[in-house]
């Protein structure tokens, strides 16, 4: 009798567990990705707007919260928030959302933790603003299905994208270039490029690493600033 | 004497049929029997998997516990005054070898933390540089926070935009899955859900 309860309470306990592994799973594979953006501290965040140019680095001045310094409780990176709000492109049906993203510890820009959001790398300009405003999102979900950047290579030269701002403004840019590069590589025309207003859309392309986990190419889109 | 050889067939037969009953009976509560222990054993087999798969990231929990107030059993607590170390004197760091209150000394091998355990990071904290997010104090373990190492650079890598495990994922997936609708199956024959 004993032994029957027992068999009950474990087989119970085995299948709570089991839908709870297949949850937590099922979360992972079609709605977060562990991006591993690390909270930089206040003077690290200087360090980024200095490296962006006098000129920018005063509009981030603005636009950055209130540091609290460190012998207060809470210890709080300064962030400056994206003004933007979603992004448009007609040619492969993408309207998503945008978000935030900063760097990882290994020093590259952290990706977007959702599969259908584009994430905005906060330390460089805002979309619109003199420089490289750069935007990356996923090409798949954690079981291969098409995620928001799925079709970002067939983009050509002349296709129209979309950026809404929080302030109702809908930015118009167009498709003037491609490149890809490998996946650890550091293009510094990809955000140090401030010879116009562009937007660069990153993703993924090329085979899996299967040691990394990772593509072995990105695909960089580049457009152009057009009509504000 | 035809009818006693009829007899003695017929109950040959009827002993024969008996014991083939019987040892399917046997046959049959011991495949019941192997078939239980397999679904138990890959349940169990997926379960264990399932939590070292998503308990990974959280390994490496903390287990020094100091008193109210205090990061370490250094110096004094800061929200009661009273000795971090639990007696009447408090122990004023950093130790013999130690330069903070993190990790062991160099020259005895004790905790640096001055109790029994060492600590690898404070509360807070997930290094050793910068200030701890729940309290604000200097995650050394000293007064003054240590600047990390990481430098910013102006040219950054590119993201990873991509999943590269889909088919180990894809796995897991089926085989958790399989194992709760069983387990949930189960159940419900069990205590007359359906």
């Amino acid at each position: 009798m004993t032994s029957i309860r027992a068999k009950k309470i474990l087989i119970t306990l085995l299948t709570i567990t089991a839908i709870i592994a297949f949850g937590a799973l099922f979360v992972r594979a079609f709605y977060y990705f562990p991006s591993e953006e690390i909270v930089l501290p206040a003077e690290m965040e200087d360090k980024f707007t200095t490296a962006l140019g006098p000129e920018d680095s005063a509009e981030l001045a603005v636009v950055k919260k209130d540091t609290k310094p460190a012998s207060k409780k809470v210890v709080k990176a300064a962030v400056k928030e994206t003004p933007s709000t979603k992004i448009i492109i007609p040619a492969i049906k993408v309207n998503a959302k945008i978000v935030d993203v900063g760097v990882t510890a290994k020093g590259n820009m952290a990706s977007p933790k959702s599969f259908s959001q584009v994430g905005w790398y906060k330390y460089g300009p805002f979309p619109g603003e003199t420089g490289s405003a750069v935007l990356a999102g996923h090409v798949n979900n954690g079981i291969s299905l098409p995620a928001v950047f799925s079709k970002l290579d067939r983009l050509q030269t002349g296709d129209d994208i979309y950026v809404e701002t929080k302030d109702g403004k809908k930015l118009h840019f167009k498709v003037i270039g491609r490149k890809i590069y490998a996946y650890d590589s550091t293009p510094e025309e990809v955000f140090m490029d401030q010879s116009g207003k562009y937007l660069k859309l990153i993703t993924c392309v090329g085979q899996i690493i299967r040691e990394l986990r990772t593509h072995d190419k990105r695909l960089v889109i580049t457009a152009e600033l057009i009509e504000a | 004497m035809h009818n006693f050889v009829e007899n003695a067939i017929i109950y040959i037969q009827r002993s024969l049929l008996q014991n083939y009953q019987n040892y399917s009976n046997l046959n049959r509560d011991l495949i019941n029997m192997t078939k239980k222990f397999f679904s138990l054993l890959l349940m169990a087999a997926v379960v264990i998997l399932g939590v070292a798969f998503v308990g990974a990231e959280t390994s490496s929990a903390q287990v020094a516990t100091f008193p109210s107030g205090c990061s370490s059993a250094l110096g004094y607590s800061i929200t009661t005054g009273a000795p971090c170390n639990g007696t009447a004197t408090a122990t004023l760091g950093p130790l013999p070898g130690c330069t903070t209150a993190l990790g062991f000394s160099v020259t005895n091998g004790a905790p640096c933390s001055g109790g029994p355990i060492a600590i690898s990071f404070l509360a807070g904290c997930s290094s050793v540089f910068g200030y701890s997010v729940i309290t604000g104090a200097p995650c050394n373990g000293t007064t003054v926070a240590t600047v990390s190492p990481f430098v910013p650079p102006v040219v950054i890598g590119l993201p990873t935009t991509g999943e590269g495990n889909a088919l180990s994922n894809i796995m897991l997936l089926l085989v958790t899955g399989s194992a709760a609708a069983y387990g949930m199956t189960r159940l419900a024959r069990r205590y007359n859900f359906s």
